[in-house]
């Protein structure tokens, strides 16, 4: 773990969070009560300052969601989410708009968060104005140290945003994310769009940017190369669960739970030396407008065992830091004398 | 092996305001039976149009200006529009990377697939749908004979894709074109669609299968052979194990060095600074020189040819001579 941030202070925490949308009747031909669909279904997370925490997992697994919901750009359905120790999971409009400030996003497709009618320079320099940020005769210069401070040249306020590349978007979608001095970013897929000798670049700004300004991101990637080199502990997400958490190195090296290990299996190694043919995962996620009983993996898992069916596993600590939540690895005297771990 | 296709200075421009840009320049090479090709590089660098030029399926502003496609004897840029819509498909065929390119959302699946299979093997409509359910179940579709009836809104995005290999698969292409098949796929679904290729190439030693992508993970799992382009240009070209230990250009070896899962520890990427070179203003001599960490004072002024450093490896870089 990134030494600094080991023991700082706690600056976000995540308390059986839960948001669940509710479906358009017609959609489902009319009939019943109305379903719901459970995108988060009881994440529980912290973070500290200076620290990276990656959320990861397929397409449906509720990683967009649950960034959504910490930036309060959706309102949860239950849980609690504390920010330096306050409460703000229903923080009315007047705090929201403070905690803004604290609290950045970034996203995959900076070009759709800019405002194409703008320049650089007048999107950078939109919320100075709106928060006030220093004195009104100071804010062009303000403009001109973010830009530098991502590695844009001043030239670049007059610019508008399709006369930009990719990386060069990005980047201001990031000076645009720090201008306000935030303490935590959420940076979801924040490098997916970009080609790989940008993404290296981004990659790195933001590793320096965290170091220069002690910021918290919590990333959200299904790039698991990505991942690894960046954060300092992982969550894996499966239809709306965390299913596994631990220090990033621990993780990759010691998945424990089924789901973690199929997924770093199915990564495409890029070295043609470690060329491997996996049976991979059978299936697809199933849709979590109606999970399956018990645990959510049990239908594509090798492993399912009959009490997988019927319940919910709990969390499992294997080692500092590091749990998962697999009936596999229950060592009470029951589950022993149920047969143990089958092969 | 057979060489099925050899492509000989393809080059390929598009007209955007009254300029032209020349985004396939110049490009060689050859596909073998039995073989998996990878046509690697960033977005911009001219290998999805490569792969559209073969087939000849290039937008109104595009044109192909120079070179020859042969396949089996024949220079495909010499034949009619009617020849070639009778080759594309039932010779060489091409997989995009959002399957409904390929699907028509308004018709069961199986009624697609035995349309193919009656145009292209002059099947009756029974024998049609019954190798459809065969071809389905060669793709890893469970059921087939159910699914057949299904709509392609109801399947999954990888299933989606399954479907479109099998639509491909059922005129037995001598050559598969398949641009960026599982990009859009999540990594479990991706897995299941890398192995079906495997499995593919393993069944039909007479199809040979250009794959591009940007991604160098699928590259270094499916490929035998690996094309890397850069700026409209072929910039070296070996087995996928002299790729990937011994890479001889200097981009090829800048885009290894950036995947973060070879780099150790958490240190600053080796990241290519700047950003690949607009087709409309391409840098004089060596297009990667402005980039280059080994650039020297020939390579602003000549534009370097492939040259040889071991049999089937090459690569155009005036560090090995001009």
């Amino acid at each position: 773990m990134n030494p600094r941030a080991m023991n700082s202070e706690m600056l976000l925490e995540v308390l059986d969070l839960r948001k669940h949308f509710p479906v358009a009747r017609r959609l489902l031909g009319g009939a019943g009560s109305r379903k719901m669909v459970r995108a988060v279904d009881g994440v529980s997370f912290s973070l500290r300052r200076g620290e990276t925490l990656a959320l990861v997992g397929e397409s449906g697994c509720g990683k967009s969601t649950l960034g959504r919901c910490i930036l309060r750009l959706l309102e949860p359905t239950q849980g609690e989410i504390r920010f330096r120790g306050e409460d703000i999971t229903h923080a009315p409009a007047g705090r929201l708009r403070e905690l803004r400030r604290r609290i950045q996003i970034i996203f995959q497709d900076p070009y759709a968060s800019l405002n194409p009618r703008m320049t650089i320079g007048q999107i950078l320099r939109e919320p100075l104005d709106i928060y006030n940020e220093g004195p009104s005769a100071q804010r062009s210069r303000m403009v001109t140290d973010l830009l530098s401070r991502v590695g844009l040249a001043p030239r670049y306020s007059h610019t508008y945003p399709h006369q930009l590349s990719g990386g060069q978007r990005q980047r201001v979608g990031i000076a645009a994310a720090l201008a306000l001095e935030p303490e935590l970013i959420v940076a979801d897929e924040p490098v997916s769009a970009l080609d790989l000798s940008v993404q290296a670049q981004i990659l790195n700004l933001l590793a320096r940017l965290q170091q220069e300004y002690g910021l918290s991101f919590l990333l959200i990637s299904h790039d698991l190369g990505v991942v690894r080199h960046f954060s300092d502990r992982v969550a894996v997400m499966y239809l709306g669960r965390i299913v596994e958490m631990a220090p990033t190195e621990e993780l990759f090296v010691n998945p424990r739970h089924p789901y973690t290990q199929a997924l770093l299996a199915s990564i495409p190694q890029p070295d043609p030396r470690l060329r491997a043919d996996p049976l991979p995962l059978a299936g697809e996620p199933p849709s979590p407008l109606d999970p399956p009983a018990g645990c959510h993996f049990h239908p594509r898992c090798p492993h399912a065992m009959p009490r997988c069916r019927e319940h919910s596993p709990p969390h499992y600590d294997v080692a500092a830091g590091h749990y998962a939540s697999c009936f596999l690895l229950d060592q009470t005297p029951a589950a022993a004398a149920a047969g143990g771990i089958p092969g | 092996m057979r060489t099925l296709l050899e492509v000989r200075n393809l080059t390929t421009e598009f007209a955007t305001d009254g300029r032209r840009a020349r985004v396939v320049d110049h490009v060689t090479f050859d596909l073998r039976a039995g073989e998996i090709l990878g046509l690697v590089g960033e977005s911009g660098c001219g290998k999805s149009t490569t792969g559209f030029s073969l087939l000849r399926l290039l937008p109104s502003n595009a044109d192909i200006v120079e070179g020859e496609v042969w396949l089996d004897g024949e220079d495909l840029l010499r034949k009619s529009d009617e020849e070639m819509r009778r080759i594309r498909g039932s010779r060489i065929a091409m997989v995009f990377q959002d399957p409904m390119t390929s699907l028509d959302p308004s018709f069961p699946v199986g009624d697609q697939l035995a349309e193919v299979l009656e145009e292209h093997r002059g099947m009756g409509r029974p024998e049609a749908l019954e190798e459809a359910a065969r071809l389905l179940r060669s793709v890893g579709i469970s059921s087939p004979e159910a699914r057949l009836r299904a709509y392609p809104h109801e399947f999954s995005g990888g299933m989606r894709q399954r479907i479109v290999i099998a639509i491909t698969l059922a005129c037995d292409p001598q050559v598969l074109v398949a641009d960026e098949p599982t990009t859009a796929l999540d990594v479990t679904i991706q897995a299941q669609t890398l192995r079906l290729f495997r499995t593919l190439n393993t069944e039909r030693r007479h199809t040979g299968i250009l794959l591009i992508t940007h991604d160098l993970g699928v590259i270094a799992q499916l490929c035998h052979r690996v094309a890397v382009m850069y700026a409209g240009e072929i910039v070296e070209m070996g087995d996928v194990e002299a790729i990937f230990t011994r890479p001889a250009h200097p981009y090829t070896q800048a885009l290894l060095a950036s995947i973060p899962a070879r780099a150790r520890g958490r240190g600053a990427l080796p990241a290519i600074e700047g950003t690949v070179p607009n087709p409309m203003a391409y840098p004089s001599g060596c297009r990667f020189h402005p980039r280059c960490p080994k650039v020297f004072a020939d390579c602003p002024q000549l534009r370097p040819q492939p040259v040889q450093l071991s049999p089937g490896h090459t690569a155009a870089c005036l560090l090995y001579g001009r």
